[in-house]
């Protein structure tokens, strides 16, 4: 069993406070997101790093990006995309400061359309994204849900959840992915997974994606941390994470029984 | 040759119909209607004597087999003849097997008035084939992503089948719904009023949802049901109505009584069944009785013969220990956190056993469990539970994880990571508790049903 999230945290290990962002909760909020952020603070609080969750209402607010090395946008309804897109393109600027300095941003699922060049529409405007990323999107006929496993490509990470897909994703040429394709659908079929520049990351995955695979909201924070100043390196111990990794081998072992995506 | 095709059909599903009640009553509801279509693609559109303005269709996530059940009480305690699936067949074959039922030979309407429930996603299809006058919109809400992904398909599903002839009724605290009524351009509002079980939500964690009309935050003044309540958006202004037409106040669940604020004055009503979601399926089917002017002393007496039929609730007997199964709709926050929320508010010491498993409604079968992070446990966790439970084969330990995400002690949680019927009983008969609940799908109630029918004094208690 996994320890409990502790009243008092164990050795600090760095000094600072990571605040992360949690972009706009009462717009993007769809498949129970709001455990990615009660995963980030769990998972500090298993590292004896303090975690803070910031609430973000406003698209038009500034965004506070001194002080916060991690940015989460979660999954919203496609149709919100386009409005988040306009109040934040005078922001663009310095959300690619960011990225290029090294903060973090996890966008899940159609939050991928604020990041990409362009998302094509059936059933509704098409419209341009930031272009912080190199792809495109577009909407699907039928919605198509399903496990997803697949191995995060800088670190070889192996990552499980679901995927209820209702944007196909085409990476441009030199577009790094986010993972290579276990099993599952990703991003149009092609055995690639989500997009990725510095820490910018874009997946499909779901779960919530950070309460299964808390190794990934580990390397989330370190990589808040660096870009903080902090030169740390989180590691969590197995003991803490038993139940999640009992999780992964039932659900691994469920998916080696199913057909491959045709 | 169409008409020949088309009695054909008719007399073929009748027959079946028959054959099936004669066999089993209980079983049935839709082949005679996928018989009469298979005949005849056209079978619904050749049917003689339907009028628009007389066809009800009831539809949205939640509440639409209670509503339709409602309705049909009340046009029955007026004396109204009413086709009507009550046993929610509400698919097109669904929809012709009850028609089927309710015509002559010849192949016409016998009933007056056509009420039906409607799965949201087939209304445009069923639409095409049987138009209705009267459109009863209960919610829409997020529930079966693995095909609806969001709740905007579902609304631009309904929103298509609206046109100038529709006369359409919808949750006024409900904003999906609402919006639906901003669209139509009119439409009438049934509501319900704050009362002793409505509630506010002040975690961190807190979300609602993004207006369906600009995107902006929504904020709930209080909420009646989860999702549901007086709201505003705080960008664009659309707000639930100050008046709507229809509206039930001074709800006493003491008395189980409520009065309605309607066009037709005041009227004060009994109700039987006091789990809050109820009160809007009152409202909306009395605003659909009384627009159809049913006499308001008729209405008054449904109220209170109304007997909701497959309710969410039932108990296993297992050993010594009765087991009290609330049901859910799979991948439907909402359901979840209804049955969440009863079981908290029973103070009682109690077992909570959980067995989410995978879904399998559609392909590919898939492991999702993430609907369970839109639902508030921690006053279920608070409530005095011994032991936790969680069992099923692929997501056990994901079930076990919410808990303590949301606070339950991981010494007091087991996890089975097993479906197998006589070790779920046997753990459960290790724990003494006055009460407990059990939270799964429908068939594996049954299962563990059967098994504890079968085995009683072997398991569940038996020991203790």
């Amino acid at each position: 069993m996994p320890a409990p999230i502790r009243d008092s945290l164990p050795e600090v290990k760095t000094k600072m406070k990571i605040i992360v962002n949690w972009m706009y909760p009462d717009v993007l909020h769809l498949h129970g997101d709001r455990g990615n952020l009660m995963a980030l603070k769990r998972v500090g609080g298993l590292l004896g790093q303090e975690v803070e969750i910031r609430r973000l209402e406003s698209p038009k607010e500034a965004l506070p990006l001194e002080d916060s090395g991690l940015l989460v946008f979660s999954a919203g309804e496609l149709r919100c995309m386009e409005g988040l897109v306009e109040a934040l393109a005078p922001q663009k600027e310095a959300l690619e400061r960011f990225v290029e300095k090294g903060g973090v941003i996890l966008a899940i699922a159609a939050s991928g359309a604020i990041f990409a060049r362009h998302t094509q529409r059936k059933f509704g405007n098409s419209f341009a994204g930031l272009g912080l990323l190199d792809m495109e999107m577009e909407e699907r006929e039928q919605v198509y849900g399903d496990d997803i496993h697949f191995t995060e490509e800088e670190t070889g990470l192996e990552i499980l959840g679901n995927q209820i897909q209702i944007l196909d994703t085409h990476l441009a040429p030199g577009q790094a992915p986010f993972g290579s394709l276990l099993y599952g659908y990703g991003n149009d079929k092609t055995g690639k997974e989500g997009a990725r520049r510095k820490n910018l990351i874009f997946t499909n995955t779901l779960g919530p994606l950070l309460v299964k695979n808390p190794r990934l909201a580990a390397e989330l924070l370190e990589q808040a941390a660096h870009y903080l100043g902090e030169d740390v390196r989180f590691s969590l111990r197995e003991e803490d994470i038993r139940l999640e990794d009992r999780s992964a081998d039932l659900i691994r072992r469920f998916i080696a029984a199913k057909p491959a995506v045709s | 040759m169409g008409k020949l095709r088309f009695l054909l059909a008719l007399a073929a599903g009748k027959g079946l119909a028959r054959a099936i009640n004669l066999i089993d009553p209980s079983r049935g509801s839709n082949l005679p209607g996928e018989l009469a279509l298979k005949l005849d693609p056209d079978f619904i559109r050749h049917i003689k004597g339907p009028v628009r303005e007389k066809t009800i269709f009831v539809t949205g996530t939640n509440g639409k087999s209670t509503t339709t059940n409602l309705i049909a009480t009340l046009f029955r305690a007026a004396g109204v003849s009413a086709a009507v699936n009550l046993e929610g067949a509400n698919l097109k074959a669904g929809v012709a097997a009850t028609l089927l039922k309710n015509t002559t030979l010849g192949g016409k309407l016998k009933t007056e008035y056509i009420i039906m429930e409607t799965d949201e996603r087939y209304l445009p299809i069923i639409q095409k084939e049987l138009p209705c006058g009267q459109l009863l919109v209960t919610n829409i809400q997020k529930d079966q992503v693995q095909r609806n992904g969001e709740p905007d398909l579902i609304w631009r599903k309904i929103s298509s089948v609206i046109d100038p002839e529709t006369k359409l009724y919808v949750n006024n605290e409900e904003p999906y719904c609402a919006a639906l009524a901003e669209q139509a351009g009119k439409a009438l509002r049934y509501s319900v009023d704050a009362h002793d079980k409505s509630f506010t939500k002040l975690s961190f964690y807190t979300t609602t949802m993004p207006c369906p009309c600009c995107g902006s935050p929504i904020r709930f003044e209080k909420y009646n049901i989860d999702n549901v309540g007086n709201f505003h958006c705080t960008g664009c202004g659309f707000s639930s109505a100050e008046k709507p037409e229809y509206k039930l106040e001074q709800i006493s669940y003491a008395e189980h009584s409520a009065v309605l604020a309607s066009p037709k004055g005041e009227i004060a009503l009994p109700f039987k069944y006091d789990a809050p979601y109820f009160l809007y399926c009152y409202a909306g089917a009395l605003a659909v009785a009384l627009e159809n002017g049913l006499p308001v002393e008729r209405v008054v007496q449904g109220c209170g013969e109304f007997v909701n039929i497959g309710g969410r609730m039932e108990d296993i007997q297992a050993g010594s220990k009765t087991i009290h199964y609330l049901r859910m709709k799979q991948e439907n926050p909402e359901t979840l956190q209804s049955a969440l929320d009863y079981i908290a508010a029973d103070p009682k010491r109690k077992i909570f056993m959980l067995g989410l498993d995978e879904l399998t409604d559609f392909h590919p079968h898939y492991t999702n469990t993430f609907y369970a992070f839109d639902c508030d446990l921690e006053k279920l966790v608070q409530s005095n539970v011994e032991r936790f439970i969680c069992f099923s084969g692929t997501v056990s330990y994901d079930a076990a994880l919410r808990l303590v995400y949301a606070g339950a002690d991981p010494e007091r949680i087991t996890v089975l990571p097993t479906n197998d019927d006589k070790t779920i009983l046997d753990e459960l008969a290790r724990w003494d508790a006055d009460t407990v609940y059990l939270i799964t799908w429908l068939h594996k109630f049954y299962d563990l049903s059967k098994y504890a029918r079968t085995h009683q004094g072997q398991s569940a208690g038996g020991e203790n």
